[in-house]
């Protein structure tokens, strides 16, 4: 079985390596996603989920393969950026892309240099801090972030999704300013958070579901509404900061992939994404299940990008 | 179902084929230089979906475990570190096979293998609780000092001249600086090179440096010497005296493997490097390290193989992944439905007993495949070098570009290859500049992370009593040779 799967992967790789532009029925070969993260991440799972439901339920005729680049997530957008668009390879990613073009404009990767295709689903975002922390509600936190300004030490992933919740956070709460830490992700954060090196972190709404049983408190929900899954935490919007942030997962192919090819794709996403197994997934991750595609999805990715543009570079290093 | 249980479960003939060849799978890729364990993981988890939770985490243990024991065979006999963990290795296994003792090499380093992977066992089964907490209070100043420590041991690192080995080790750190800074997420030092933007990766470095330049310098000198060595193909199992005399050694290194893989982000390679350090500063005959050296090789080979063990410590207490091969653990579990952490314990106790079992008996199985695997791999040795060159040229290749299917990765091979020989020819020693290579960045993050918590004061440095006492460590350590030159005069 593993073998047969081995083989059907080395014949993949050959079919890499012979470059061709697709036409006839798409999809003639097997299709090539590329995660710009490592493996177990949350675009990751997602990802993988879909592959797992379009093979199982046959949505596809070919097999879906996943590589995870690790590194900056620049370095896999840009292989797909660049990659031929030959229709079979394609790129899920979420906000980083458009907010990592605004602190890094000299990398030279940006969303309009791919074809969008569509948009499966989303998470938003809860301030973290440890169950014995002295910050109650998030009013305490900007009380106390405002009365001393650049004292609470904030673990989060420099010019990353955490970072930015932070900096709107602090937007939202004129005087309020936190002293933000490179720490990393998820885990790291959560680590350093328990390990009391840091005193604030955010969490990704997944990611608080995995670790929540251990001595944290979310303080809010950056989402639009309060999670069904957390009746309990409040909006941040309820709490007067007047923002939300949100990231979603976005898929795109290298500009100038054939209408065909998207379409199709597009299609499959939307048929595995609608699956029941898919939208239960998606609530016990504390995602939520939308789906785009279209022109809708372009003019959503432009409007995205105007709310967070100025908010992104003031994630930019000084 | 108890750990005990879990045991039967896994002499099952299902279970038992599923994990003897995930063994055998990972040790393969961790011969084949480039295809590292963490590919070969990535690669399995589609196929785990449909598996059960269960038989899905006895096939990403074992090769895990399996890879990480591979990579001894192809660093010693073609001076290719098989895998990033096994660079230690290269730089006493390979002269020892040279010696004529591939089988001795080999052996040493697969019965270090076991020990230190049954040790971590050991720490797994009943430290998992408190050495999760203590690898929590290891703050980003703790974690910054134990890689100043291990920085400031490169001075034991260094043969010869010491200003040579500073050169060389400085060298090393100041090559692993282009790339992505991990810390702002920006590009840097890559003179607007495409091929820079990832940086130097480690892979592409090591295998030009040792193995390339090898067969360059090795060419050269093809008309002096014997075409190829006399090879002792015995000592591929180790005596019970062996055991004794280097017990002392594996079970500090293992120590060391099990400590640095609990800590989240650090790894496999570190670790060997730590611990080599350690034993060479520690030996009776060090002076030997770096030339064959039995116990560089055990010391390297006990703690790569112990962070099997750590790391998957802080994933079962907390959820956390501390490398790799947990994340994609990680993601087989969230797959299932399953969420790793303390509640694992409780909800899915056949997972975690399963992780538990699997770990030691795969680590059985490794060492019984590899001790057979040896028996074939180091006839190697007697291929006259003419046939075996291109055949590790090829293998150079390969590693470089694979990782990340970069071609610019062969020319960064290429282009250390003419950089080791240069090194070498010019008696810089190589081991300090791979120190240097793989703990520059490293400790750089941590210091940085370390400032922004404390808003750029170092005093914390001196204030926490754990780093304090390693930068004490690495002050004395770097003094040491003046201390002694003074006291001479």
């Amino acid at each position: 079985m593993l073998m047969r799967r081995l083989i059907s992967g080395v014949a993949l790789a050959a079919s890499l390596l012979a470059t061709g532009w697709a036409n006839a029925a798409w999809p003639e070969k097997p299709i090539r996603i590329v995660v710009p993260f490592g493996p177990g991440g949350t675009s990751d799972i997602v990802a993988r989920f879909l592959q797992k439901l379009i093979e199982e339920k046959k949505v596809l005729n070919q097999p879906v393969v996943i590589q995870n680049v690790s590194g900056h997530f620049s370095v896999g957008a840009r292989q797909v950026m660049t990659a031929q668009p030959d229709g079979h390879t394609f790129l899920i990613i979420h906000l980083a892309l458009l907010s990592g073009e605004v602190v890094d404009p000299k990398r030279g990767v940006s969303y309009r240099n791919f074809d969008p295709v569509a948009l499966t689903g989303g998470f938003c975002f809860h301030p973290i801090v440890r169950q014995d922390s002295p910050y109650k509600t998030l009013k305490d936190l900007l009380d106390a972030a405002k009365a001393a300004p650049g004292t609470i030490v904030t673990g989060v992933n420099i010019g990353a999704l955490n970072h930015m919740t932070g900096l709107f956070m602090e937007r939202g709460s004129p005087g309020a300013k936190f002293r933000f830490a490179q720490i990393g992700g998820g885990g790291e954060n959560f680590a350093a958070i328990m390990g009391g090196h840091t005193q604030l972190t955010v969490l990704s709404s997944s990611e608080y579901q995995s670790y929540k049983a251990n001595g944290i408190r979310a303080l809010a929900y950056t989402g639009p509404e309060r999670l069904k899954l957390e009746p309990e935490i409040p909006t941040a919007r309820e709490l007067g900061l007047g923002f939300e942030y949100c990231a979603e997962n976005f898929w795109f192919a290298p500009k100038g992939t054939s209408r065909e090819a998207i379409d199709g794709m597009a299609a499959a996403l939307e048929k595995a994404n609608a699956m029941p197994e898919m939208q239960e997934f998606f609530s016990r991750q504390a995602q939520t299940g939308q789906f785009m595609k279209g022109d809708t999805y372009r003019q959503h990715l432009d409007s995205v990008f105007q709310v967070i543009e100025p908010v992104a570079k003031l994630a930019a290093p000084q | 179902m108890t750990l005990l249980d879990a045991f039967v479960h896994l002499l099952a003939p299902t279970q038992l084929a599923i994990m003897l060849g995930g063994v055998l799978l990972g040790i393969a890729v961790g011969v084949m230089p480039g295809i590292t364990a963490g590919m070969l993981l990535a690669l399995t988890l589609p196929f785990t979906y449909s598996m059960n939770s269960v038989n899905a985490v006895i096939l990403l243990v074992s090769m895990f475990v399996g890879g990480v024991s591979g990579g001894l065979v192809t660093a010693t006999l073609m001076r290719i570190p098989g895998e990033p963990n096994a660079i230690m290795t290269t730089l006493d296994g390979y002269p020892l096979a040279r010696r004529g003792f591939p089988g001795r090499a080999l052996g040493l380093g697969n019965a270090a293998s076991i020990v230190g992977g049954a040790l971590s066992w050991v720490a797994l089964v009943l430290l998992t609780g408190p050495l999760a907490k203590a690898a929590i209070i290891f703050g980003p100043w703790e974690n910054f000092a134990l890689l100043l420590m291990a920085l400031a041991l490169i001075t034991s690192l260094s043969r010869g001249s010491f200003l040579k080995g500073m050169i060389a080790a400085l060298l090393g750190v100041l090559l692993a600086m282009p790339g992505v800074d991990e810390t702002s997420g920006r590009v840097r030092l890559t003179f607007e090179i495409d091929a820079l933007t990832n940086g130097f990766q480690l892979l592409p470095v090591v295998v030009g440096m040792f193995a390339l330049s090898q067969i360059v310098a090795d060419t050269l000198h093809v008309d002096q010497g014997t075409d190829h060595v006399r090879a002792n193909m015995r000592g591929i199992l180790i005596s019970l005296r062996d055991y004794v005399v280097h017990g002392w050694n594996m079970l500090r290194s293992a120590l060391i493997g099990v400590w640095i893989g609990v800590l989240p982000g650090v790894g496999a390679t570190v670790a060997s490097i730590v611990a080599y350090s350690t034993a060479k500063s520690l030996s009776k005959t060090p002076e030997a390290f770096g030339t064959g050296s039995e116990e560089a090789i055990v010391a390297a080979e006990s703690a790569n193989n112990a962070t099997t063990g750590g790391t998957l410590i802080p994933l079962l207490a907390l959820g956390i992944p501390g490398g790799l091969a947990d994340a994609i653990l990680l993601a087989a579990l969230m797959i299932h439905n399953l969420k790793p952490g303390p509640l694992l314990f409780a909800t899915n106790p056949d997972i975690v007993n399963a992780i538990m079992a699997t770990h030691l008996a795969a680590h059985i199985a490794m060492f019984a495949l590899m001790t057979v695997g040896c028996v074939i791999f180091a006839r190697l040795m007697l291929v006259p070098r003419a046939f075996l060159f291109p055949l590790v040229i090829v293998f150079c290749v390969v590693g470089a570009y694979a990782p990340d299917s970069q071609i610019s990765d062969v020319w960064i091979m290429l282009i250390f290859g003419i950089v080791g020989l240069a090194l070498e020819y010019a008696r810089f020693p190589l081991a300090p500049f791979v120190v240097g290579f793989v703990l520059g960045p490293l400790a750089e993050a941590k210091l940085r992370t370390a400032l922004m918590t404390s808003a750029g004061s170092m005093l914390p440095l001196l204030q926490r009593p754990i780093a304090l006492g390693l930068t004490l460590v690495a002050v004395t350590t770097c003094l040491w040779p003046l201390l002694r030159l003074l006291r001479r005069r």
